[in-house]
Parts: C-alpha cells; sequence; structure tokens
C-alpha cells in the first residue's frame, strides 16, 4: 500500500540517497538495516513530514499510500496514515506531563472523550505506564521513556508505524513483547535499525539495508575494516573495592554497583558489557572523576587519584557529542587543545574532517568523530567510549579506537551489542546483577 | 530540579476548585492594597498564614515563611526611618527611635508582603501546574499560551539537566574555572542546544497534529458545591473592605 | 495553511528560549563582586533579545524570569520580575534590528562598561549606607510618588533612546543597550516594588546595588554569549519572527 522513490539532499548539498525506492503491502512488516549516518531516520522524517519542514533539503520523486501522493500533505495531514517513533526520544516529548503527552495528539484527531480515556489507558497498560499516569515526563527513565512514546503511536494507531531504534534502550522483556507485537499487528510496520538484534529474526517479510544510497536485501557481511591492535604498556589504571551508588529515578530507590577489581593499561583496549541501566555510565563518571564513589579507591601506578586529579588522565567521551562542543568550527575546537597545526593536520586527514565545517552543521556522527579528535591531541593516559559504537558506522568507529590505542591511550569501550563486543581485541567485563565481573 | 511545588493534602483548601481558588488570590492581593486599618493588617497577614497551616502543615508553612524573614527583619529595622515627624512612639535617652506613623506604615507593608506570598504559594502548593493552566484556560488563557506554558515546564527541567550534563562535559576537557567549571563554554553549549532543538520541537508539534483543528473547548466538570466555593472566594476578600 | 507552520515555530521558539531565561536564573549562578551569588538571568534575557527581537525577548524575558521566581519559591516578586526584565528585553530588542557579529573592540568596551557599572554598584552601596543614617528626607515613607515618577521617567527615557539608536549596531548601542539593562532592572526593582506596596523604598534602596552589579555582569555575559553563539550557528537570524 506504500510505495516510495526518494531521493533526498540535505540544504548544503550533501547527498543522502537518490532513487531509494520500496513497496510495503498492507500488514507487511520490512526491517531496514544499515551502519548509523546512512540516512535512516532521515528517511523515516521525510515520510512523515518532518522533512524537508524547517530543516530544509530537498526531496525528488515520490511516496504514494494507496495511490495518494502524501509528499504534498503537511504533518497533521499524515497524522493517522504513517507515524514514527524517533531515535532520540527527547525529540517527540513535548509537555510536562504524560497525560498531556499523550492526550495531545488524540484530540487532535478529533477524537470525543470516551474515544481517548479508552485508547489512553489500554495503551499505557500494555506498555506498562499506568502508574505514570499523572508523572511529569522528567522523571521516566531512558527505558520508560521509549515505551512512552511508543505507546503514544499505539495510541494514535496509524495504518503504517515506523519504528526507528524502538528496541533501543528497552529491558529484555520489552523487547520480547514489542516482537510479539510487531509480529501480531495487523499493522504495516517498518523496523529501522544499525545493527541485527536477536528479536529481528523471523519477524519480517524483507530486510533490507541502505547502501551507497540505495536500497538492497540484507546481507550479513563481517567487516573488512581493519581491527584494532592493543599496544600494552606503560601506566596501570585501577580500581579496588569500589562502591558507587546510584539513583533509580522513577523508582527513587538507590542501588549499589560494586566493582571488586577493575584493571586498565595503557594501550589496552577494555570492553565493559552490561544491560541498559545497569550502571555503565555510572562506573565511567566514577573512574573520570566526575561522580564520586561511596567507597574504595581509583589509582595509577598505586598511587589514589582523587576526583579531580582523575580528569586530568581519563576522558570520557559522553553519548551525547554536542554537550562537548562550543566552539564554531571544527579548526577553532581542535586548536582550542593547544595541540601543534602538524598533529591537528594528520588527526584532521585520518577522520575526514575539515577545518572551515561548522561544528552545528556537522552530522551527528560527524560531530562525534570531532569530539574523537579533541580528546585524542588532548593527550589523556586512558579514555572511556560510552556506546560509540550506535553513533558510528564500523569503519569510523574502528578507526577511532585504533587512533587512541596507536597513541598509547588505554581505552574502555562501553557497549551493550553483543556482537560488536565480540569483535574487539582484549578482555570483556560485564555488569550483572549490580556487580562488575570478568565475562 | 523541582519545577511543582504541589504537596499532595485533602484539606479544604485542596479540594476548593482551582477557578475560585485563582480568582480568590488575586482578588485578596488586590484588595490588600487598599486596607490600612489595624485589623485588616492583622487579617491580611494571618489568614493566609492558617490556612497554609490547616493545608500543608507547620513543616512546609514554615519553610515558606521563613524566606521572608530577612526581609521582615530588614524592614523593622529601618522603622526609624520611617515618617520622621510623626507621634512619636520609642523614645530612646531622647531620641525618637520609632513613630507611631512609622511603626504601623511598615506593618502594613510586611503584612501585605506576607498575605500576598502566603496567598500565591498556597496556590502553588494545593494545585498541580497542569490544573493552573487548565483553570487559567477557563478564564480565556489563549490555547497556544497554555500549550507554551506547559512546552516551559518540560523543559526547564530538562535543560536544567542538560546543563549539569555539560557542566561534567566541559569540566573533562577544558581548565575549571574559579566557580568549578568553565562558565562560559558551558552556557554557549547550552543556549546553542536549546536553539538546535527548536525546529525538530516545532516538527514535532506538527506530527502530533498541531494545526489539525481548531483548538478544542475543556470544560472542567463543576465539583459538588461548586456555587458556594465561588460565593466563599469571593466574599471573604470583599468583606475585607468592611474593616477597611 | 501557511500560518500553522509559523506558529509552531513560534511557539516552540518561545517555550525553548523562555525555558532558558528561567534556567539561567534558577541555576546559573556566580560569585558575586560584592558577596554572594548573583544569578545570570540578564544574561539570558539580554541574549533572547538581541538574537530573537523584542517581541520575542519580551516574553521570554518576561514569562522566563516570572517562572523561574514562581518554581524558585518567591511567587510575590514574580509579576514585577515579569514587568522588569519583559521591559528589559523589550527595549533592548528595539535597538537591535539585525544583528550582526560583535567585534572584539565591541566586546572589550562592552566588558569594561560592566566593570564600571560594577564599581558604580559598590560605591553606590558605600554611599547608601552611610546615608541611611543621617535620616534623609527621600527615605521617608509616603514615596510611592517617587516610585512612580522614576518607573515613569525611565520607561519614557528608555523608549526615547531606543528609538534614537534603533537598528544601529554599532559601539555605541551595545554601550548603551547594557547601561539601559542596568538602569532598567536596577531601577524598575526599585521603583515597582515600593509602587506594588510590597517593601518600603529604604529597604528597596538596599538590594540596587546588588542589582546593578547582576545586571551589569549579567548583560555583558549575554552580549558575549550572543556572538560566541551567533558564530557557531549561521542560520541564527532564520528563526527570528
Amino acid at each position: 500500500m506504500l510505495t516510495a522513490d526518494l531521493s533526498f539532499s540535505y540544504a548544503d548539498g550533501r547527498d543522502i540517497f537518490h532513487s531509494l525506492s520500496f513497496s510495503l503491502k498492507k500488514g507487511g512488516k520490512i526491517l531496514i538495516i544499515s551502519e548509523p549516518g546512512s540516512g535512516k531516520s532521515t528517511l523515516s522524517r521525510i515520510l512523515t513530514g518532518a522533512l524537508p519542514g524547517y530543516t530544509g533539503g530537498t526531496i525528488t520523486g515520490h511516496a504514494e499510500i494507496d495511490g495518494k501522493d502524501i509528499l504534498s500533505l503537511l504533518s497533521y495531514e499524515r497524522m493517522e496514515m504513517i507515524g514514527r517513533v524517533s531515535q532520540n526520544t527527547d525529540e517527540l516529548l513535548l509537555f510536562s506531563s504524560v497525560e498531556e503527552e499523550i492526550s495531545f495528539p488524540l484530540i487532535n484527531m478529533g477524537l470525543d472523550k470516551e474515544e481517548r480515556e479508552k485508547r489512553i489507558s489500554s495503551s499505557l497498560e500494555f506498555f506498562g505506564l499506568t502508574q505514570y499516569r499523572g508523572v511529569s515526563t522528567s522523571e521516566l527513565s531512558g527505558g520508560e521513556k521509549r515505551r512512552l512514546i511508543l505507546s503514544i503511536l499505539f495510541a494514535i494507531d496509524p495504518d503504517i508505524y515506523i519504528l526507528d531504534e524502538a528496541f533501543d534502550e528497552l529491558s529484555p522483556y520489552w523487547r520480547g513483547r514489542l516482537r510479539d507485537t510487531i509480529r501480531s499487528s495487523e499493522r504495516s510496520m517498518i523496523v529501522l535499525g544499525s545493527h541485527m538484534l536477536g528479536e529481528y529474526v523471523d519477524t519480517f517479510d524483507n530486510i533490507l539495508s541502505i547502501e551507497n544510497g540505495t536500497l538492497r536485501p540484507y546481507t550479513p557481511h563481517d567487516s573488512s575494516f581493519a581491527i584494532p591492535v592493543m599496544k600494552k604498556g606503560g601506566s596501570l589504571l585501577r580500581a579496588e573495592d569500589l562502591s558507587i551508588e546510584r539513583m533509580h529515578r522513577s523508582a527513587g530507590s538507590t542501588f549499589t554497583l560494586s566493582v571488586p577489581d577493575f584493571e586498565l593499561c595503557e594501550g589496552e583496549c577494555v570492553t565493559l558489557l552490561g544491560d541498559n541501566g545497569s550502571g555503565k555510565s555510572s562506573l565511567a563518571r566514577v573512574l573520570s572523576g566526575l561522580l564520586k564513589e561511596k567507597s574504595g579507591s581509583v589509582s595509577i601506578d598505586g598511587k589514589a587519584l582523587t576526583v579531580r586529579e582523575r580528569r586530568h588522565d581519563v576522558a570520557y567521551l559522553m553519548q551525547n557529542p554536542y554537550e562537548e562542543l562550543f566552539l564554531p568550527t571544527v579548526s577553532d575546537e581542535l586548536e582550542s587543545t593547544g595541540a601543534s597545526s602538524e598533529r591537528i593536520d594528520s588527526v584532521l586527514s585520518l577522520f575526514s574532517l575539515e577545518r572551515g565545517e561548522y561544528v552545528q552543521e556537522l552530522s551527528y556522527g560527524k560531530a562525534k568523530m570531532v569530539q574523537a579528535a579533541i580528546f585524542l591531541l588532548l593527550g589523556r593516559r586512558f579514555a572511556i567510549l560510552d556506546e560509540m559504537d550506535s553513533a558510528l558506522s564500523t569503519e569510523d568507529f574502528y578507526k577511532v579506537i585504533s587512533s587512541f590505542l596507536e597513541n598509547g591511550t588505554g581505552v574502555l569501550v562501553i557497549t551493550h551489542d553483543m556482537n560488536v563486543a565480540a569483535t574487539l581485541p582484549g578482555r570483556k567485563l560485564m555488569i550483572e546483577g549490580g556487580v562488575l565481573n570478568e565475562h | 530540579m523541582n519545577i511543582s511545588s504541589y504537596i499532595y493534602g485533602t484539606s479544604f483548601y485542596h479540594k476548593l476548585d482551582v477557578r475560585p481558588k485563582l480568582f480568590f488570590t488575586l482578588l485578596f492581593s488586590v484588595i490588600s492594597f487598599v486596607l490600612s486599618s489595624h485589623i485588616s493588617i492583622a487579617v491580611i497577614f494571618i489568614l493566609p498564614l492558617i490556612i497554609m497551616m490547616l493545608s500543608v502543615g507547620k513543616g512546609e508553612t514554615w519553610r515558606c515563611y521563613s524566606r521572608l524573614l530577612p526581609l521582615f527583619v530588614i524592614m523593622i529595622l529601618f522603622i526609624p526611618f520611617q515618617n520622621r515627624d510623626g507621634h512619636s512612639l520609642l523614645v530612646v535617652r531622647g531620641f525618637t527611635l520609632a513613630t507611631e506613623e512609622g511603626f504601623w506604615n511598615v506593618l502594613r507593608i510586611i503584612s501585605r508582603l506576607g498575605g500576598i506570598s502566603g496567598v500565591l504559594m498556597l496556590l502553588l502548593l494545593t494545585e498541580r501546574n497542569e490544573s493552573i493552566i487548565r483553570g487559567l484556560r477557563a478564564f480565556h488563557l489563549p490555547y497556544n499560551a497554555s500549550l507554551a506554558c506547559s512546552m516551559i515546564l518540560r523543559y526547564i527541567p530538562y535543560l536544567g539537566h542538560l546543563f549539569s550534563e555539560i557542566r561534567d562535559a566541559m569540566s573533562l576537557r577544558l581548565e575549571e574555572g574559579k566557580r568549578g567549571y568553565p562558565m562560559l563554554p558551558s552556557i554557549t553549549a547550552l543556549v546553542i542546544s536549546a536553539i538546535r532543538m527548536i525546529p525538530d520541537t516545532a516538527s514535532a508539534l506538527e506530527e502530533r497534529g498541531f494545526g489539525r483543528i481548531k483548538p478544542p473547548k475543556e470544560r472542567i466538570p463543576h465539583p459538588s458545591g461548586y456555587l458556594i466555593q465561588w460565593l466563599f472566594s469571593v466574599i471573604i476578600p470583599l468583606s475585607l473592605l468592611l474593616v477597611r | 495553511m501557511a500560518e500553522s507552520n509559523r506558529t509552531a515555530m513560534r511557539i516552540s521558539l518561545i517555550a525553548i528560549m523562555t525555558a532558558i531565561v528561567a534556567v539561567f536564573t534558577l541555576v546559573i549562578r556566580i560569585p558575586s563582586p560584592i558577596g554572594g551569588y548573583i544569578s545570570l538571568c540578564d544574561a539570558a534575557v539580554v541574549f533572547a533579545s538581541y538574537a530573537f527581537g523584542p517581541v520575542t525577548g519580551f516574553i521570554a524575558g518576561g514569562l522566563g524570569t516570572a517562572f523561574a521566581d514562581l518554581i524558585g519559591g518567591y511567587p510575590q516578586w514574580a509579576a514585577i520580575s515579569f514587568i522588569v526584565h519583559g521591559f528589559e528585553a523589550f527595549i533592548i530588542g528595539l535597538m537591535v534590528r539585525n544583528g550582526s557579529s560583535t567585534g572584539t573592540i565591541k566586546s572589550v568596551v562592552s566588558i569594561l562598561t560592566g566593570v564600571v557599572m560594577a564599581i558604580l554598584a559598590i560605591v553606590l552601596s558605600l554611599y547608601l549606607f552611610s546615608s541611611l543614617f543621617t535620616a534623609e528626607t527621600f527615605l521617608k515613607e509616603g514615596s510611592e510618588h517617587a516610585a512612580f515618577s522614576i518607573a515613569l521617567s525611565l520607561i519614557v527615557l528608555s523608549f526615547v533612546i531606543s528609538f534614537l539608536l534603533k537598528g544601529d549596531d554599532s559601539m555605541i548601542s551595545s554601550v548603551v543597550a547594557i547601561v539601559l539593562a542596568v538602569v532598567i532592572v536596577s531601577l524598575g526593582y526599585l521603583s515597582l516594588t515600593t509602587l506594588f506596596g510590597l517593601t518600603i523604598i529604604s529597604e528597596a534602596i538596599l538590594e540596587v546595588p546588588g542589582n546593578i552589579a547582576q545586571s551589569s555582569v549579567g548583560a555583558v555575559i549575554g552580549l558575549v554569549l550572543y556572538s560566541a553563539v551567533r558564530k557557531g550557528f549561521r542560520n541564527l537570524d532564520t528563526l527570528r519572527w
């Protein structure tokens, strides 16, 4: 019922895809898997009307639902035909309470009070959010926010659902339920993802991939990119008997993460695994000096470090790169590190960045590369990369890790993706049940 | 960051519907300006105080009023400077420390400040933010304005949280300033992040259907005793005029 | 349907800028030259009006500070903050029609102006403190007239100055913008708090030096912030309305 053949380029002329064509029959389910930055979210935005919208860009081609052209319709006119859940939850949350958030679109659909109430309560109940109905959205955890925007989409119940990385941040239980819902739903669904997940198996009629700007059938391929090589030697970062206290946002309870022994050598690569919400980021914050541990010590070469001292030696690349960038152009940012011109030039060419590019106009992936470049040039002895694999293509991801390792930096890679972890060298650690162990 | 002062309770003031409550708050505040008799000064100050104690308890009441104490103290200390050419009230060693007019003037102002603060705090303590906004809608606050208010209340804690993340992130990268974090880069990054969100927010509004239909007329149902609540809300402040 | 497009953008712009002003008022504080803390609300207010014009600035600056007062536990000042900072933003916004990047010299002069005003604050506070003990008649109660005339002349003077310098993007206008911001905030709070009978004039005068310090530092930072953001965000002007 949905047929599309689209080409899109951004306002600055960057081509994202051309002649991307596919069709989706009524009740059909397709999965599109491709690297970050290949245009999946762009595709979903074009279909719902968020693009070109306020961000600009040129669309050529056509998209029709049941023969009717949708590209000429405004977003709110397409609401009941096609809707999406985006990768970035904060993008779609507008109001202060859950109740307002979920009633807003239903009111705009012209539904009467009874119908609205029916949809709201069944949708919230299905996603386990009934008790949060009167709560402020800022008090929800990441996984709960995802379930909330899913429940809003299910309450609107358009003919076609687009789920962009919807499985992210959900606990295994909810991933299973989402998979079952997708399988059993009568609606047509397009799911977008960057890695093959277990939940995807046997769920879709068709699995595609965006390569070189067009859609092809998906073929799982081993990455042919050079896997990073460790260069162990030098100082040792050690954490002993750490006890870290974390607050569970909505439950209001604290939970303790205990780390009996953690070691990272300069030039070594260690991977940290764990489910969402298990405490990986909290550990990273303690190691890099942003959070004080309840008890225990963090030391380099035996010398215990205060929270402030750790910041000089341990870099922590946060998930959102824009939180660490503030200068106008790429060269401004890199030069602020005080590194020499030659080093800056070599990093620029290594990461395929241009000096004059404006930071705010970079794509998310490129901004992440700038973030990595800055810490590389700052020459910290250790670096913690938080969920970098979900923001970069495999090639760029390996490139960043290799650059750090070659520089002699000890790298701690945080990820929740087992497949990615399997390809990396070095030890694997896992947080399970509040304790850090070897895996 | 806590944007809501709301404290759950079942007192009569909690049960008072938000619309007469809003009107009472406004009327009370306005009337406090035209009163000057000794009795009215006392009532303006004491009435909200008592209602607050009955609604949210002594602890919370103390918390609210204690913020005003420094101001009250300063004003009392400045009584000697008021109306120096009035009837002497307190004379120390031949020096007029306070005049009658000065004394009552300051008391009048203290009670007005206390009364208005009290009645405003009561509103925020006994009503959730969303219901205050809905109440204002009933007083013809435009629909778009109520949407904006709701959005503002969403973004304040979000941006506050984002700022502390940015502060942390910046202190990893740059030398800490005297305030413990590099301030200028942090506020720049915060403002830039906020501005980036504007087009996405506008798109999200439209994807959720904004602009599809005319603003809906929302009617909050009248609770039992609605009329009586209104009567009390109007009569009590107006009756103060009798002892003006 | 083009109106609804712009409306969604307008609402988003106002909501987010108002939230920014509120966050600046509530969260962002720096140690003050006179002791204690000063909030950087004026930085956000000045930024909003410079970047987005008088109307957005008025709403963002006024509502933002008002919301901050309501949330922060000082609801009694909300109405006054709305008027004072809203007006401040409106006047400054009128003066800068089409913003362009501020050069280094301008920033330096702006900072110098701020420093001068901060020193003025210290001097003024010393003077006021000593004058309180000489029973000057202007501290007599019943100076609601004085407060009213201060407020009125402030309004008239501000409008006159802003229209004289409208759209002028020179160094003079940014200096004048800072001075106006400071004057409006300090005298505005002074006259309105007394006028609204929420405090006595002698207490309100005590707050003037603090307000001068806060608004001068804030205004300067606001200008610096504006040029920093503008440099990195080339499309800033497209969001104006």
